[in-house]
């Protein structure tokens, strides 16, 4: 079963519990099921959206920048551009 | 400083995160069990709208990803039938 399938199955299992709910045969509470019920597609979407976020902040705030990295590729240009120009290739 | 530039943008989108996350988990799963006349409810606004702004977010997405799709689908047959021709 693929990751996509496995996902799908979950999403169809939770939304037909969700239906059941919504037409009534499941045990909530009448409060719960006027009020509550009904808005648990938009908390999951809403949910998904809040955690694309945090994760994107996340990781933005703790990746961490390598300037030894930086400064061997700089350098592995140069020397790959002065290469190219001796056997005549047009670098900038 | 790009670096510096990237996190407080990083910053920015956590804080925006959590605070989206409690607030509307809170004004949907707990707001709706206390009573009318607490002052906690002035902090929120009517249910209606819990379940209107979402909905509404949601549409104007849906249609602007379609819409963009359906824009480069016709610019990109445009271009094959100009290249045909």
């Amino acid at each position: 079963m693929t990751r996509a399938q496995k996902i799908g199955a979950g999403l169809a299992a939770a939304a037909g519990v969700w239906m059941l709910g919504m037409i009534g045969l499941l045990p909530l509470s009448e409060k719960v099921r006027a009020e509550v019920w009904p808005a648990l597609p938009l908390v999951a979407a809403v949910s998904l959206g809040a955690y694309a976020f945090v994760n994107i902040g996340y990781n933005l705030l703790v990746f961490r920048e390598c300037p030894e990295a930086y400064y061997e590729l700089m350098q592995e240009i140069q020397e790959a551009k002065d290469d190219l120009r001796a056997k005549n290739v047009d670098v900038s | 400083m790009a670096q510096l530039n990237d996190k407080a943008v990083g910053a920015v989108l956590l804080a925006i995160g959590t605070f989206v996350f409690t607030y509307y988990s809170i004004w949907t799963l707990v707001i709706p069990f206390v009573d009318v006349e607490q002052p906690v409810r002035k902090l929120f606004p009517p249910q209606w709208f819990a379940i209107a702004i979402p909905v509404f977010l949601l549409v104007v997405g849906v249609t602007g990803i379609f819409g963009f799709l359906s824009f480069v689908m016709l610019q990109s047959g445009k271009k094959a039938a100009k290249k045909a021709t």
